[in-house]
């Protein structure tokens, strides 16, 4: 019985401390533009932890410049990298990218990384809805997606 | 022969191959637009053929504005980067004005020199894929103002519109070159994705032009002529003939026929394809120049001129 119950708590353990699924419920806004080649935006995610919610951002702001887009100030739109059917038509690539964490190379935090309080909200599930400015490094992501062959490049064909 | 030896005979054979598919780049040929040149003094109106046209004088506006030059140039860095071949105007200027045997293309009758004369002699020479116009007007607001941009891009064959952005920044009380950067960082994906799409579409699709075909009236045949075509086994008049070689030489036959008379006949929207089978850039007098070697030979025997109007637009005349 013991040993049954030590083996329980052991699995609940990796269960618990295991890498979390992106689950892509996030929200996320336009902060302002950047350098040339960068998207400055503001994602609100959620995690258990808060610091889980801000490592989740990373992901989701890359998941939105990748394939939503971004809505900033005055109508203007940041078109999403990928067009629908490229993320159909490479699913696989795109799921390895996000799970080997490549995706880390074109992300940081903005800033310090500290989060407002304001922006930092404990729901009634439990869970925190963080939001935090993240830059991802666009034109360097359109160059590697262009290189592997996953989005067609402006000069494609001639 | 070792499996070294092919290899490299192998590689050998196909180097060209790949140079050749490296050294393709579609070219963009920057210009101030006509609203910028109007507002900033580089323009004037003169009554060309009855109508009343502006003329832009670019040497000069590039001479007077240091502001054009930086935003020119870094148009040019966005697009290099992208690659493309961009040619810049202010440096076509200066390479034309250099070379003597363009001094009858540069001035008009009167002697002035006639600058919107220049612009079709560079479209000419360089065969740009896309006309890339860009211009700005700052909008005073309190102490400080903001800045619009508009960049618009249009084929260089159809004249039609490829991409256009325009937007205007927060209002700054900071120098223009900066308000111009931060209005261009700020428009350029929108921009880039429109023109992506666009390309997308004329490599699936083929280039667009127009083509005129008329008859001189001493010719001893017109369109409505009926010949027996052996090649696509059709008795039919000219004009119909015509229509089937349209369908045949065009991309996914893509062409639509504009009516006519038995001495005039024109097809818009016209695709063609992006290359011929030598791989060089097709335009709308290749494709005619093909048309009329074909009227030459047996049953039409018919002595046509080509005549081009621009890269996008071509006229075959048939007869003397």
């Amino acid at each position: 019985m013991l040993r049954k119950g030590i083996l329980l708590l052991v699995i609940l353990t990796f269960v618990q401390c295991g890498p979390s699924k992106p689950d892509y419920n996030y929200e996320h806004t336009c902060i302002g533009t950047g350098e040339n080649g960068l998207n400055v935006i503001k994602v609100f995610s959620y995690g258990k932890t808060v610091a889980e919610a801000i490592e989740k951002s990373k992901t989701n702001a890359v998941h939105a410049v990748l394939f939503k887009g971004i809505n900033c100030a005055g109508g203007r739109v940041e078109p999403p990298l990928a067009k629908n059917d490229d993320a159909e038509k490479h699913r696989a690539y795109f799921d390895e990218f996000f799970k080997t964490k490549k995706y880390l190379q074109y992300v940081t935090l903005s800033g310090d990384g500290s989060v407002n309080p304001k922006d930092r909200i404990k729901t009634d599930s439990g869970k925190y809805k963080v939001g935090i400015g993240v830059v991802v490094r666009r034109d360097a992501l359109r160059k590697k997606l262009e290189a592997d062959g996953i989005i067609r490049s402006m000069n494609a064909g001639f | 022969m070792s499996t070294l030896k092919k290899i490299v005979l192998l590689c050998l054979f196909f180097l060209p191959v790949v140079l050749s598919g490296q050294a393709k780049k579609p070219i963009l040929m920057l210009f101030p637009d006509d609203n910028w040149m109007k507002v900033n003094g580089f323009s004037e109106f003169k009554n060309i053929d009855g109508k009343e046209r502006q003329v832009n004088n670019y040497s000069k506006a590039f001479q007077s504005s240091a502001t054009l030059t930086a935003v020119t140039l870094k148009f040019q860095s966005i697009f290099l980067d992208r690659g493309f071949q961009v040619i810049n105007i202010a440096d076509e200027i200066k390479r034309l004005e250099a070379e003597a045997a363009n001094d009858m293309s540069i001035e008009s009758k009167s002697g002035d020199v006639a600058e919107e004369s220049t612009r079709d002699v560079f479209l000419k020479r360089a065969r740009p894929d896309i006309i890339l116009e860009y211009g700005w007007q700052e909008i005073p607001s309190g102490w400080a103002s903001s800045l619009q941009l508009n960049i618009s891009a249009k084929d260089a064959y159809s004249m039609k519109p490829v991409a256009a952005v325009t937007g205007i920044g927060p209002s700054a009380d900071v120098a223009i070159e900066y308000k111009i950067d931060e209005a261009l960082t700020a428009q350029l994906n929108q921009y880039c994705d429109q023109m992506t799409n666009y390309f997308a579409d004329i490599m699936e699709n083929g280039r667009e032009i127009e083509v005129a075909i008329k008859v001189t009236t001493g010719n001893p045949f017109d369109l409505e002529t009926e010949f027996n075509c052996t090649e696509y086994q059709l008795e039919d008049e000219l004009r119909f003939i015509l229509e089937e070689y349209m369908a045949r030489h065009t991309v996914k036959g893509r062409f639509t026929s504009r009516g006519g008379s038995n001495n005039g006949i024109s097809f818009n929207q016209v695709r063609i394809p992006m290359f011929n089978d030598k791989g060089r850039p097709t335009d709308a007098s290749s494709f005619g120049n093909e048309l009329r070697k074909w009227l030459k030979a047996e049953p039409f025997l018919a002595d046509a001129r080509v005549i081009p109007n621009g890269l996008g637009s071509v006229i075959l005349l048939i007869g003397k």
